[in-house]
């Protein structure tokens, strides 16, 4: 549908906004750009529609090289959605919306039989609405008629330049709400520029990252999640929300505070301290916590008598996994080899320990039971 | 001479010249009139002009503003070895005058439309004329009109030294008052001069208010 050619921009001032774009954007897909400001992501999405125009390379539209074209009439068959929403003060919102039929000449009754059709889509009602100007609405009525003062005269491409990134927190997921839905009615072409991460992941079928002039990565949100290309990319998305997503990893279903033992202890001593902490196993480090490996109650209870044993010759060495392991794979290793509890493990040193009641709880989103107090026995 | 006297002698020679004043009430109306009208055919394009050349801006604006600085008396005599006696003279004095006040709220009116609604007429594809005729004409158009009516006081009030380059006016009845030494002429003069400025000052208040788009009174 709309195609980037190694597109470039460099401002009279000589900073290099965009260095080499190359993107296609398909049919009835939303596209966000987003990124850190100053990143390209608004100058790449004005000059779709020519408010601004590339240094170098060539934009396509179906096809067309849209240089080719009358920028006005280019224009009339792109919406366009700001954040300030630009409605005009001075018109009705009946007016305002039919700003783009009138411009294209529409038949008059055609009009507005569109402009009602439109309010109802997003629950405005025509009777009242109709005649009343911009400024008496709220922030968030307003915008709506943005939306739908762009999709009047039913342009296949639509343009959303943050618009809802001045909204209240409440009226902003009512209008991403209803976009998801409108989108999945109308099927546009949208491309949608945003600094929020939350609002990309919850509207967006792809997600351009981008970061000084650059498209580091250009992928589903859930690939985002998954394979982050770079620690930019990682850090953008924010681990809390790498956590969040659909899938979670060890660093969900892990305690963090674990009942640990030095290899040098005695087994009395072990033992008591299990039983004091309500645990059935231990985990053995070293003096870095440095993972060693795993003692269970059952093995230190069946030499319990052997006053020369220690802890050491108990150890069982249970695989460690890293933090980034997803829970098909974790739930899979207790299935197979019926571990008590499974060490994560990151640079040899222990970092967590997933239990099965950690793992309930880390699947249903609570919060993990931190280990009272770590370390009773440690030296 | 006591109030009454006073009073007297007023109601008196406005009835025995009533004739010129009616003249001289015309005349000054012609020319505040015609000086206004070309003030705003100059002024309006010129401020929307140099609206879109912001450099021009200042240089235009100081100019206009060194015209109003000119004592009226002294820019009056200073065009008659040019322009002679008679009423181009004192048109084209008074639009001098009136200049400034329309070029600056014009300027100011356009440069302060909100650039949302210039940004999001563009991007749905108005041509820059219509982006002038719909958007920010209408939105600066009772700024424009506060311009009008600032310029049109004014040159009622200037207009009134039209008599000193033979254009006529109330100014010739108060010129008269003052060299035969009769107060009550001068009034006879001052007094229609002060009505006729105090009257175009509320019709064009009138006209400001209607010119105020109707949803943009709604937020006040």
């Amino acid at each position: 549908m709309i195609t980037f050619e190694h597109i470039s921009k460099k401002f009279p001032d000589g900073t290099e906004a965009l260095k080499d774009i190359n993107l296609h954007i398909e049919k009835g897909e939303l596209l966000t750009l987003i990124g850190p400001s100053g990143c390209g992501k608004t100058t790449t999405m004005k000059m779709i529609n020519r408010l601004i125009e590339p240094s170098g390379g060539q934009i396509h539209i179906d096809g067309k090289p849209i240089s080719e074209q009358n920028p006005v009439e280019l224009r009339r068959n792109i919406g366009y959605v700001i954040q300030q929403i630009g409605l005009l003060p001075h018109m009705t919102i009946a007016e305002n919306i039919a700003l783009i039929p009138n411009l294209k000449k529409w038949d008059k009754n055609k009009t507005e039989k569109r402009i009602d059709e439109l309010l109802n889509l997003v629950g405005l009602e025509p009777s009242t609405f109709r005649s009343r100007y911009p400024l008496e609405l709220s922030g968030g009525q307003q915008q709506r008629v943005g939306v739908i003062r762009a999709l009047a005269a039913e342009p296949p491409i639509i343009l959303m330049d943050e618009p809802f990134s001045a909204l209240d927190p409440i009226s902003r997921e009512q209008l991403q709400d209803e976009l998801v839905k409108l989108q999945k009615e109308i099927q546009k072409t949208i491309v949608f520029v945003t600094h929020d991460m939350d609002e990309a992941m919850k509207i967006a079928d792809r997600i351009a990252i981008m970061k000084d002039g650059e498209i580091l990565q250009l992928d589903t949100p859930d690939r985002l999640l998954r394979h982050p290309k770079n620690e930019f990319v990682r850090n953008f998305i924010g681990d809390e929300r790498m956590a969040k997503g659909q899938t979670p990893s060890a660093v969900d279903l892990m305690i963090r505070k674990v009942a640990t033992v030095k290899e040098s202890r005695g087994l009395a001593e072990a033992f008591r301290f299990m039983k004091s902490e309500q645990v059935d196993s231990l985990v053995v480090t070293g003096p870095d916590q440095e993972y060693k490996g795993v003692v269970t109650i059952e093995h230190v209870q069946n030499h319990y008598d052997d006053d020369n044993k220690r802890i050491h010759d108990l150890i069982e060495k249970v695989e460690p996994i890293l933090p980034g392991v997803l829970y098909p794979e974790i739930a899979k290793r207790f299935a197979e080899k019926e571990p008590i509890s499974i060490p994560v493990v990151e640079a040899g040193k222990l970092v967590g320990l997933v239990t099965r009641s950690s793992m309930m709880r880390g699947l249903a989103g609570l919060e993990q039971h931190s280990y009272r107090e770590e370390g009773a026995l440690n030296e | 001479m006591n109030e009454e006297n006073f009073f007297v002698l007023f109601i008196d020679i406005v009835q025995s010249r009533w004739d010129d004043i009616f003249v001289a009430l015309q005349e000054h109306l012609f020319l505040s009139f015609i000086s206004i009208v070309i003030a705003i055919l100059i002024s309006v394009p010129l401020g929307i002009f140099i609206s879109r050349r912001k450099k021009l801006a200042e240089p235009f604006i100081a100019v206009t503003a060194i015209f109003q600085t000119v004592p009226s008396l002294a820019l009056f005599g200073f065009l008659i070895p040019f322009l002679g006696i008679g009423n181009t003279t004192a048109i084209i004095a008074l639009t001098v005058y009136a200049l400034l006040p329309i070029l600056r709220n014009t300027y100011t009116g356009i440069t302060s439309v909100d650039q949302s609604s210039i940004e999001a007429g563009r991007g749905m594809g108005m041509t820059d004329l219509q982006i002038l005729m719909k958007i920010e004409v209408p939105l600066s158009l009772p700024v424009i009109m506060a311009g009008v009516r600032t310029a049109t006081v004014l040159t009622i009030g200037v207009a009134t030294l039209a008599t000193f380059v033979g254009a006529g006016g109330l100014g010739d009845i108060i010129y008269r008052g003052l060299t035969s030494n009769k107060d009550e002429l001068v009034l006879a003069g001052a007094l229609p001069a002060t009505i006729l400025a105090l009257g175009f000052d509320l019709i064009l208040k009138l006209l400001e208010n209607a010119a105020t788009p109707k949803g943009v009174k709604a937020k006040k």
